[in-house]
């Protein structure tokens, strides 16, 4: 005789999943909460407009990489290792087209990025060879192509222009200011939003979106159902190229320079951002609210552990990026667990 | 009718079946072919290329990084990767040398290798165990490992005692094979043998391949995933040991640059993604190739973006060849040929088309990847053919100065300046202290041995000057990193160059890393120049590069960053900046414009090379002896990125408020950006800030009044003098002093146009 009915037992594994459910879902956002209250225990100048606004505008051009990377990352294709070549190239293309007006070097730093996009997506989509692999390749000849054409020399915009003055003037650009610029929406967080936005809508309520989950949980069944799966990666891949080369435009217009080291680090923080954001590596699971809860939980806890009081400044400064190291793995692992538990997930 | 075509194309691919096995073989030993294409274009196009220590050198260069590359291949295997092997190797390193003192060199090793492969345990637990994605778990390890050698060694280089281990690894037992390369090799074979000769290494595979079905026939993966990521922990640990060892230093970021030749050389050597498939012959031959191809490149003249373009194509080539191949299989998989060809062999009727419709168009599709295959292998040919082209076409010899006594003084950089400058005040440094190290940070006798570093040197004996004149020279010069400053630094190099009619070759250590110098080293050896300039990566990596140059009776001249005391003795002489009597300078104007007093912070250089340590300490020190009430609130390095920078500054701003007055930069551009930036955002324009100068963004900082103070440090001045020194010293003039400085300069508003246009 068993202790407990059957339904005793659905029940309970029914309550138990869930919570399992409740913690996927709130994932990174629970950890954003966490790192808010404790921001707001550890120094009073946490909840400041100006603390938070800086550490906003800090991840800005990390969320707009971050919203294309999402798609590659979406379709299962892991990461897209290009990236701070895309930014460094479109950076100094933007402003080597500037004496053409300044539409002009916007249109040539874009066309650069969705160029290198549309090359990794035909190799990945249509070739179908290893993202990590290629996109790795990919990386060392830009990195080499950009020192080769420019002399190893910073390009600077000409100043005198006033194409150069608007492309320097980019980055600092103000959307709103109310009360003598004490609430500031800059930009490039304007900029993110809206991207924020198209993405969850492409994502989420088109037939592109849809084709990209089917084919991001299962490459086999989406060729088989008849989605143009090859297209589909191809196109993640541009996207994520596009926002690159955006993001790479606004950071050449804030260092005032472009040179080959724009855009250094961009690949890991941005998959970084992306995972902590419940968006997972296996592909199809995850959505772009998620990613941005990791974008902001990646610059929280940037923020929180740089207001704490260390006495010792060397064990200070690198015990903060042990524990982004380890929160990251904890967090990961937290969220794929949870999954296993729910039976959402069976890897 | 493209079925027609299609058709017949197979039908001739058929009839030529002895190419197609050719071509098979050929695909099947493609990592051997490509390591001899190399070696023999290498050896048709350079001569340097051509000996037996250039070789030796290729070697040393590819088993470097091999231990770690087969633990990377083994993980690889079993469909997993493992992207901490970099920083574990670090992590070897550093604890086989930092432990010797007090445990001799194989406690050190051994202690070094255990660590190495406690990470891979905890890597191999978090993935088998807590089932968490390996990218994930060894992206946070490689983070973590990286930052904990951080904090233990505090961002510094770590020499070795004495150099009997390092001597005995490198000394060449047959020709070419040195203790360490054989180490390495047989490491290599032992992995080799596990994986194709016993049980154990097949489980590999089978896991690698289907892990599933590995699981039902009862093969315990979880246990096998852990002792991979063991095995490559471990494997990682003993080649940064094994390194260290050789070269007698053991530096905090040594392993950063390895990552990426180690994926490209397991890849290039035929491991697969996916798992399952993959050879530790293939990889130790495709490490050698892609050496081979670098030092190859490099003795041909070639700069780093050069090497950094030849190996992503061949990368990208290799793996674009092995999708071509795949398409090809597809094309042909379960046709039969035979009938094919009799189908190729009789006309298309007109009836038959209607139940090939369906066929054909997929048919067609595949063959639009084929083209699509053959069209980027052309693309990656073409670029290829071009970067060949402008090889072929640089480098030729300078022209030679028409006759008459040469006078450089006339000479201006770019920035109006006078080119060849030297600061001749005489070096009287003060007593060393028993033991700097015991003292505090603030104290400046501390860093004793960085800031008088060869003042007080007894020089070994040095190679005899030709004193023949400068003219036909032929002078090598090895830079640390590629950046715009060093361009610079190059452009007056050549300018001197010119003049006196010597030949110049520039090599770049990559950013910082001192294997690629200690490597470029041993290049240098077999070319054997008539003096060699080097821009040491790091005080004291470079010392044992320095004692080999010196071995090798090769001249050498230092520049822009000072050896610490034990290389000095090797050189000829070390010019370059001043860089604590810079920011001991800059700290008193600080401290004028801060009216001694106030709390300031500091944004420090990279650590892992020495201006981490002098441009955060000499203004720490100078600012207790001239300002006490001044008080530093906090230091950290924020990678000279302007973004991080920002944040980091932000954050200060956040948490000090107006206890912050000033704030001490490394750096007055990236870094500078971020600084101001923070403290416009924050409507903290009051901030004192100054920085190490002087690049064109901080001049203009400069000029705008948004940055008070730079050290004007000229870096094509920097790059001239060494080539006049060594010019005096090919006509037989005598050195006199060990250490030239450059002038030491303050630049602010007042005087900044006269160091206008910028030379960065």
């Amino acid at each position: 005789m068993s202790e407990l009915s059957a339904p005793d037992i659905d029940a309970r594994a029914q309550r138990k999943n869930r919570l399992f459910e409740l913690v996927s879902v709130l994932g990174v956002w629970a950890l954003v909460m966490l790192l808010f209250a404790s921001g707001c225990v550890i120094s009073p100048k946490f909840l400041t407009a100006r603390n938070l606004m800086s550490a906003a505008q800090a991840v800005s051009l990390l969320g707009i990489v971050c919203m294309g990377l999402a798609f590659v990352t979406y379709s299962r294709h892991y990461v897209d290792l290009s990236i701070p070549g895309i930014m460094a190239l479109s950076g100094a293309m933007a402003i080597s087209a500037l004496p053409y007006g300044f539409a002009a070097s916007l249109a040539v730093g874009m066309a650069t990025g969705l160029a290198i996009g549309l090359v990794n997506g035909l190799v990945v989509g249509y070739l179908r060879l290893n993202p990590i692999i290629w996109t790795l390749a990919m990386v060392s000849v830009l990195a080499g192509l950009i020192r080769w054409a420019y002399g190893g020399l910073q390009v600077y915009p000409d100043e005198a222009t006033a194409a150069g003055r608007a492309f320097l003037n980019l980055y600092h650009v103000k959307l709103v200011s109310l009360a003598d610029g004490r609430i500031e929406l800059p930009l490039i967080v304007g900029l993110l939003a809206v991207l924020a936005a198209a993405a969850h809508v492409v994502m989420r309520w088109t037939s592109y979106g849809a084709q990209l989950k089917l084919t991001g949980s299962a490459y086999e069944v989406a060729r088989l159902t008849g989605v143009n799966v090859r297209r589909v990666v191809a196109t993640a891949f541009v996207v994520s190229a596009a926002t690159s080369a955006l993001a790479g435009i606004l950071l050449t217009s804030f260092n005032k320079v472009a040179a080959f080291y724009i855009g250094r680090g961009y690949d890991f923080e941005a998959i970084t951002a992306v995972v902590l954001g419940g968006m997972a590596l296996a592909g199809g699971r995850g959505s772009i609210a998620g990613v941005i809860g990791g974008v902001v939980a990646v610059a929280l806890l940037n923020n929180v552990l740089s207001l704490v009081k260390v006495d010792d400044f060397v064990i200070g400064e690198f015990a903060k990026r042990v524990i982004q190291g380890c929160v990251f793995i904890v967090v990961v692992g937290l969220h794929s667990w949870a999954l296993r538990r729910t039976g959402m997930d069976d890897a | 009718m493209p079925e027609t075509a299609e058709r017949a194309s197979v039908g001739v691919d058929l009839a030529r079946g002895g190419d197609g096995r050719l071509a098979a073989l050929a695909y099947r030993y493609r990592v051997y072919l490509l390591c001899a294409g190399v070696v023999a274009v290498m050896c048709a196009l350079s001569p340097a290329f051509r000996s037996w220590e250039s070789a030796r050198t290729v070697l040393k260069s590819a088993t470097e990084n091999l231990p770690a590359g087969i633990g990377f291949a083994l993980v690889l295997i079993c469909g997993q990767l493992d992207l901490s092997v970099g920083s574990v190797m670090t992590l070897g390193g550093m604890i086989a040398i930092a432990l010797e003192p007090q445990v001799g060199w194989a406690g050190g090793l051994v202690v070094g290798v255990a660590a190495g492969a406690g990470v891979g345990l905890v890597n191999g637990l978090l993935v088998a165990r807590a089932r968490i994605n390996s990218f994930i778990v060894t992206l946070g390890t490689m983070i973590i490992v990286q930052n904990v050698v951080f904090i233990v060694w505090k961002g510094d280089t770590v020499p070795a005692r004495g150099y009997a281990v390092a001597d005995w690894l490198s000394r060449p037992i047959a020709i070419i094979l040195t203790p360490r390369v054989i180490i390495a090799l047989v490491l290599a074979m032992l992995c080799g043998l596990l994986l194709l000769r016993t049980t154990v290494g097949r489980g590999f595979f089978l896991m690698g391949g289907n892990p599933q079905t590995a699981w039902y026939s009862g093969l315990r993966t979880r246990r096998y995933l852990s002792g991979a990521f063991i095995l490559s922990g471990l494997l990682a640990a003993t080649g940064g040991a094994l390194y260290a060892m050789g070269e007698a230093v053991a530096n905090s970021r040594m392993g950063e640059k390895s990552l990426m030749t180690i994926v490209a050389a397991v890849i290039i050597g035929g491991t697969s993604m996916e798992g399952g498939r993959g050879s530790v012959a293939g990889t130790a031959v495709a490490m050698i190739a892609l050496m081979a191809l670098i030092r190859g490149l490099n003795s041909l003249g070639a700069g780093y973006e050069i090497e950094l373009m030849a190996s992503g194509l061949v990368l990208a080539l290799v793996i674009l060849y092995d999708a071509w191949r795949i398409v090809q299989k597809n094309r042909t998989r379960g046709q039969r040929r035979e009938l094919l060809a009799e189908l190729a062999a009789r006309p298309p009727a007109a009836g038959e088309d209607e139940d090939d419709t369906t066929e054909g168009v997929a048919m067609q599709t595949k063959d639009r990847t084929f083209a699509l295959a053959c069209a980027a292998m052309v693309a990656c040919v073409a670029i290829v053919g071009i970067v060949a082209m402008y090889l072929y076409s640089v480098r030729q010899p300078a022209p030679a100065p028409t006759g008459g006594p040469i006078d450089v003084s006339t000479l201006r950089g770019t920035d109006n300046q006078p080119l060849v400058i030297v600061d001749d005040s005489p070096l009287n440094p003060p007593q060393r202290p028993e033991d700097p190290s015991k003292l505090s940070d603030e104290d400046p006798l501390r860093w004793y041995d960085m800031e008088y570093a060869g003042w007080r040197c007894q020089k070994v004996q040095q190679p005899p000057s030709p004193g023949d004149g400068a003219r036909g020279k032929y002078v090598v010069c090895l830079r640390h990193m590629d950046h715009p400053y060093t361009t610079a630094y190059t452009r007056g190099m050549q300018k001197v160059a010119d003049a006196y009619g010597i030949r110049l070759k520039t090599l770049t250590a990559g950013n910082c890393d001192a294997s690629v110098q200690s490597q470029q080293v041993d290049q240098v050896i077999s070319e054997r120049p008539d003096l060699v300039i080097i821009l040491p990566v790091e005080a004291k990596a470079v010392v044992p590069m320095l004692r080999k140059l010196h071995q090798a009776s090769i001249p050498v001249i230092a520049s822009n960053l000072i050896p610490v005391d034990e290389g000095m003795p090797y050189v000829l002489a070390w010019t370059g900046p001043d860089d604590w009597g810079q920011f001991r300078l800059l700290a008193r104007e600080f401290a004028r414009r801060m009216n001694n007093e106030g709390g300031y912070c500091i944004v420090r250089h990279m650590p892992g090379c020495s201006p981490y340590f002098s441009r955060t300490f000499a203004v720490v020190t100078e600012l207790k002896k001239i300002a006490p009430k001044m008080k530093c609130l906090e230091m950290q390095t924020t990678d000279l990125e302007a973004e991080k920078s920002m944040q980091t500054v932000s954050a200060w701003i956040s948490k000090y408020g107006q206890d912050l007055k000033g704030i001490v930069s490394a750096d007055d551009s990236g870094a500078q950006i971020g600084i101001n930036e923070a403290c416009r955002a924050a409507k903290r324009e009051d901030i004192i800030r100054v920085a190490a100068g002087n690049s064109k963004v901080g001049m203009d900082f400069i000029q705008a009044g948004t940055l008070h103070a730079i050290t004007y440090q000229s870096a094509e001045a920097d790059g001239a003098l060494p080539m006049k020194l060594a010019a005096d010293w090919f006509s037989g003039k005598q050195i006199a002093k060990s250490v030239y400085y450059l002038p030491k300069k303050v630049i602010t508003k007042e005087n900044v146009a006269q160091f206008l246009p910028a030379q960065w």
